[in-house]
């Protein structure tokens, strides 16, 4: 069946919040978004259980490789092109070039780390995302869950159980 | 006070932080207006230079680094330690860093921005600027990567680029947050800039991630740049210059006068904003300890100078180091140990690095010091090299001095447009250190 519905609870206190993460853990939803105004530790403990780490961390090393391979590839190959032989320093001079690969290794595994960011936290994204209220960037948690009709009540039931502030039921498509 | 938690609650912080993009008062358009009138002086002189020639600059043989150089030096410096509090202290988890980070950061990427004019100021043919970097040309030139001043290049521009990344990703969770209270064309703006953030679980996930990574990178790359601008100095064989203690010595020096101007900024935004609750005392304290350390290492570095001189018992080496205090600008070196050395003694006794006047007085006194420490490196070396006939030196030209102040009104323009549009104070990093709620108070542990 089609899930419809967004289930939003808007909790107040990290305990309740967590509480309700598990209870929807326990119910193998894995189609649910938390909403914090920081990042949690324990939140992010409750929510994440069993998960990997963020896969951001490839593209820095790749960026980082990148940029320290690219730039001895570029500085050996132009002095090379165009030998400029000066105090009988040798024209591929490797400690010189380690300055510039440094920097290019950084340059690089910072840009990449960016696009990594950008790509897996689903940004620039400018369609509002179902269930997201403002107040959950000011001082409210929040937990969506996309279900169907006939489960919404049930879910919104035990949100209110879990100590939610309010639970809103939204119709998404 | 062993640690700082605002004992306030989330709505108070939005409350009093996002207050500062509040529409500005007569102040603020009068500081603008100032800041504009600079870079008015500025756009004016540089514009002369370029019309008629670079000759209208004091620079002349033998001192052919002048007062853009000491400028271009003296501005990656600042931007350092916006770096150091934003980077390092979140790699060491230092929690002080937090109410000050944000200006910190917008004063690095500001001060990079005006740094890296002055190579190009300096330059006899500014248009052809991009002559630095490697281009496929029709004339099959490289150029020379063997040179301190191409290395400069790619540390300059990287460090613009990270930092700037590293800023701007700071700022997407605050603008998010700005965003959902903002109204009218505001809105529209922070919708477009906080790139449709949300705050899920999933975004922090990568988030956090790679804020950690964007800090590791930033460290050692806070270290390569200003020891890359001493290379500038210390690969050339001049009497002054040519010392390996240069690059600690530019990195300590740049972390302290950075952090210099991060009071000097912070100060006056505190008693304009009310922000007594998030800068308190104890962060100033914290600063201050990173400057009485920073000004002992450069202390130490001053006197390391004089004794290698006497010691490498090389003539050339000794007659720099005896001109510096006693030659034609014994008064800049004067005026550097006592902004630089002296001065920041003031700060061992608590009585004074707690009371916020002196704070912003010896903040400036610093950052005097800091100018005239790399004037002193500057000038004297080149003034007094080795063949007594090419001795020369120096006289500044008003041009030079308009650009000098220009480069203020420029760097303060930026950084007083910026604090009315964006948060200036991070939101989402102080709520992060503060007691989050829970159902059961006793259960709340750090």
């Amino acid at each position: 069946m089609a899930k419809e519905y967004v289930v939003v609870g808007r909790f107040q206190n990290v305990d309740d919040t967590a509480k309700a993460i598990r209870l929807v853990r326990g119910q193998d939803r894995e189609d649910f978004n938390l909403y914090t105004p920081f990042p949690n530790h324990d939140l992010e403990e409750v929510a994440f259980e069993g998960r990997v780490r963020s896969p951001v961390r490839r593209w820095t090393l790749l960026g980082g490789m990148t940029g320290c391979l690219g730039a001895f590839l570029m500085t050996i190959w132009m002095s090379m092109d165009y030998p400029i032989r000066t105090s009988a320093k040798t024209v591929i001079s490797i400690p010189a070039f380690v300055i510039i690969a440094f920097e290019c290794t950084i340059l690089l595994g910072a840009l990449f780390t960016l696009v990594g960011l950008l790509h897996h936290s689903r940004i620039p994204n400018f369609f509002s995302s179902p269930g997201f209220r403002g107040d959950f960037t000011k001082d409210e948690f929040g937990l969506a869950v996309r279900v169907s009709k006939d489960e919404a009540d049930k879910l919104k039931a035990e949100f209110e159980q879990c100590g939610a502030k309010q639970v809103e039921v939204q119709y998404v498509r | 006070m062993a640690s700082w938690y605002p004992q306030i609650s989330y709505t108070k912080v939005d409350d009093d932080l996002l207050e500062i993009l509040e529409p500005p008062g007569v102040g603020w358009w009068l500081l603008l207006a100032t800041a504009l009138s600079c870079v008015a002086m500025g756009g004016y002189a540089w514009s002369i230079q370029v019309l008629e020639g670079i000759g209208h600059a004091g620079i002349t043989h033998p001192i052919m680094w002048g007062v853009y150089i000491t400028d271009f030096v003296f501005w990656v410096g600042i931007a350092h330690s916006g770096t150091l509090i934003s980077a390092v202290l979140f790699l060491f988890r230092a929690r002080w860093r937090m109410p000050i980070y944000r200006i910190a950061e917008a004063m690095t990427v500001f001060a990079v921005l005006t740094a890296g004019l002055f190579p190009i100021i300096h330059l006899g043919r500014p248009w052809n600027f991009y002559w630095l970097l490697p281009y496929p040309n029709q004339r099959y030139l490289w150029v020379n990567f063997r040179s301190p001043l191409l290395w400069d290049v790619f540390a300059v521009s990287t460090y613009l680029t990270v930092s700037t990344v590293f800023f701007i990703i700071g700022l997407i969770p605050d603008i998010a947050a700005a965003r959902d209270r903002a109204t009218g064309v505001r809105k529209f703006l922070y919708r477009i800039t906080s790139l449709g953030w949300t705050g899920s679980h999933k975004q922090w996930r990568h988030y956090v991630a790679a804020y950690g990574f964007f800090a590791a990178l930033a460290t050692p790359l806070v270290l390569s740049v200003h020891s890359v601008v001493s290379w500038d100095f210390a690969m050339s064989n001049v009497p002054g210059w040519h010392t390996t203690i240069f690059p600690p010595y530019f990195v300590a020096g740049a972390i302290f006068s950075g952090l210099a101007m991060v009071i000097t900024i912070t100060i006056p935004m505190r008693k304009a904003f009310k922000l007594e609750n998030y800068l308190t005392i104890w962060h100033y304290e914290k600063m201050c300890q990173l400057i009485i350390f920073t000004s002992g290492i450069v202390t130490y570095a001053y006197i390391t100078e004089f004794f290698i001189a006497w010691y490498s018992n090389n003539p050339y080496e000794r007659y720099q180091f005896w001109f510096r205090p006693f030659g034609d600008f014994n008064v800049a070196f004067w005026g550097m140990v006592f902004c630089n050395c002296v001065a920041p003694l003031s700060l061992w006794f608590k009585k004074l690095r707690t009371n916020i006047a002196w704070l912003f007085l010896i903040s400036i006194i610093i950052n005097i010091g800091m100018w005239l420490e790399r004037f002193n490196i500057i000038f004297n070396s080149l003034s007094r090299e080795f063949v007594p006939d090419a001795w020369g030196n120096y006289n500044f030209s008003w041009v030079e001095t308009f650009i000098t102040i220009g480069s203020f009104g420029w760097f303060f323009m930026f950084l007083l447009v910026f604090i009315k549009v964006f948060p200036a104070m991070a939101l989402t990093e102080i709520k992060e250190i503060m007691i989050p709620p829970r159902r059961d108070p006793a259960s709340a542990h750090h």
